[in-house]
């Protein structure tokens, strides 16, 4: 008797086989995911690498902004305390009151006595409009306050010396076209004068006012919700 | 000498199966270690790369975050910036008409009596007065010099014979009035906030006059 029917050949391809199923197994199993996410990390560091790389370039351009920055707001701050009232709207109530008082008692008699310093006498009378009464409605940006036409006298050269003070006015100011009559060193002068206000920082939110029909808004104790009042017994 | 082997072929058979299937067993052996080997060498290099990665992120961030600083810091920029420009855009607006006025002064005839000047954006009216018509030819022709500051010049009222004044050219001594229309070659107009401004800056004006101008600014009295 032979006993076992397996022979070498069975042997070398089993064996072979086998093998063969180990390694396509344990590839797909673990050395193909090993290789993704190798790939993958490669792929993360050189997306990095290319930031980090931008490094001195982006801290260059983090410079210059911040001393364009500075350089502008410098300037902007100059401005803001040659030329512009005090007023902020981060509180928008107290800003339109202090809008209210430049309008109502600053900006009218610094305008009046503008043109005797500069040599020019002022023949018509500056009105300065009332500022608004609504805090919600007020830009907050940038305050346009028209002034009226202006009517002054003088020489010719006093004159040309007086519409180009307004630039030393310790407002904003702009005058319109200036024209010109009569003869020198009577002659008249005619022009429009708008001031202009930028008002410090960020405008506040909007004031919640009475009436504006807000729900949920708390009461005084003891005091019934609006309406009619509820019928009573006759 | 003749060797005869007599034992079955089974036996040999037997031996070598055994030896195959120890030999396959080792290389089946082998193989698993080599593919954990090559698995575990591997998964060392990703550790090693996960930590590289995650300390170039960490660098990368520290980029991100400089360049939204700088972000932030240009943003700010053009806000504040439109208030300057527009602060000395108005401010080089303002010396315009002043300019303006002086270099016509540079151009005016001084025999020339001036009732009214008014400017709009774009053009200048001049109400005037001359004791003769040479006078007013003089002057004109100063004014057509001014190419710097008109792209044309226009005169009317000038009289003819009888005038309707009812002098007529005879009564020169006590002159007559014209207009005079010049357009500007630079438009005055006031800038606007939050873009650039409409009025151009001067860029100031060439100093020079016109022949006969006299130098008294404005008018003169006839």
């Amino acid at each position: 008797m032979t006993g076992s029917k397996l022979r070498t050949i069975h042997v070398i391809i089993i064996g072979s086989f086998a093998c063969i199923v180990v390694i396509v197994g344990l590839f797909f199993l673990l050395i193909k995911n090993s290789y993704k996410e190798i790939a993958a990390l490669n792929a993360r560091y050189q997306t990095a690498q290319q930031k980090w790389v931008q490094k001195a370039s982006v801290e260059a351009r983090l410079a210059i902004a911040r001393a364009n920055n500075r350089i502008v707001t410098a300037k902007y701050e100059g401005y803001l305390r040659t030329k512009m009232p005090p007023i902020s709207f981060q509180d928008r109530t107290q800003g339109m009151i202090a809008l209210w008082k430049e309008q109502g008692e600053t900006l009218g008699p610094l305008l009046q006595s503008w043109p005797a310093r500069t040599g020019v006498t002022l023949l018509s009378s500056v009105q300065v409009p009332a500022a608004p009464v609504d805090p919600n409605s007020i830009d907050a940006a940038l305050i346009s306050i028209p002034v009226g036409s202006f009517s002054v006298k003088g020489g010719f050269r006093t004159i040309l010396s007086h519409l180009r003070s307004w630039n030393d006015f310790n407002r904003l100011v702009q005058i319109g076209p200036a024209t010109l009559s009569g003869s020198s060193p009577g002659m008249t002068a005619e022009y429009a004068v708008t001031v202009y206000i930028f008002p410090s920082g960020e405008a506040g939110p909007p004031v919640a006012m009475a009436g504006t029909g807000q729900a949920g808004l708390g009461g005084m104790p003891g005091v019934g919700a609006a309406g009619p009042p509820p019928a009573g017994p006759p | 000498m003749l060797k005869i082997n007599l034992l079955p072929a089974y036996v040999y058979e037997r031996r070598r199966v055994r030896r195959a299937a120890i030999g396959f067993s080792l290389l089946f052996v082998a193989v698993v270690f080599g593919m954990l080997a090559w698995w575990a060498v591997l998964n060392s290099k990703q550790k090693g790369l996960q930590a590289q990665v995650t300390d170039m992120e960490m660098k990368a961030q520290e980029v991100a975050r400089l360049e939204q600083e700088a972000q932030v810091e240009e943003s700010r920029i053009p806000v504040i910036q439109a208030k300057v420009a527009f602060i000395e855009g108005l401010k080089e607006y303002n010396l315009q008409i002043p300019k303006l006025y002086e270099e016509l002064a540079k151009y005016t005839y001084s025999r020339i009596l001036y009732r009214s000047v008014q400017p709009s954006g774009s053009q200048l009216t001049i109400e005037a007065h001359a004791r003769t018509l040479g006078d007013c030819g003089r002057y004109l022709m100063n004014l057509y010099r001014a190419t710097h500051l008109f792209s044309s010049v226009a005169i009317s009222g000038v009289p003819g014979w009888p005038s309707g004044g009812g002098g007529g050219v005879s009564e020169l001594p006590s002159g007559f009035s014209f207009q005079v229309t010049c357009a500007l070659v630079q438009q005055i107009a006031p800038p606007t906030y939050g873009g650039a401004g409409a009025g151009a800056p001067g860029g100031g004006m060439p100093a020079g006059g016109a022949p006969g101008a006299g130098p008294p600014p404005g008018p003169v009295s006839p």
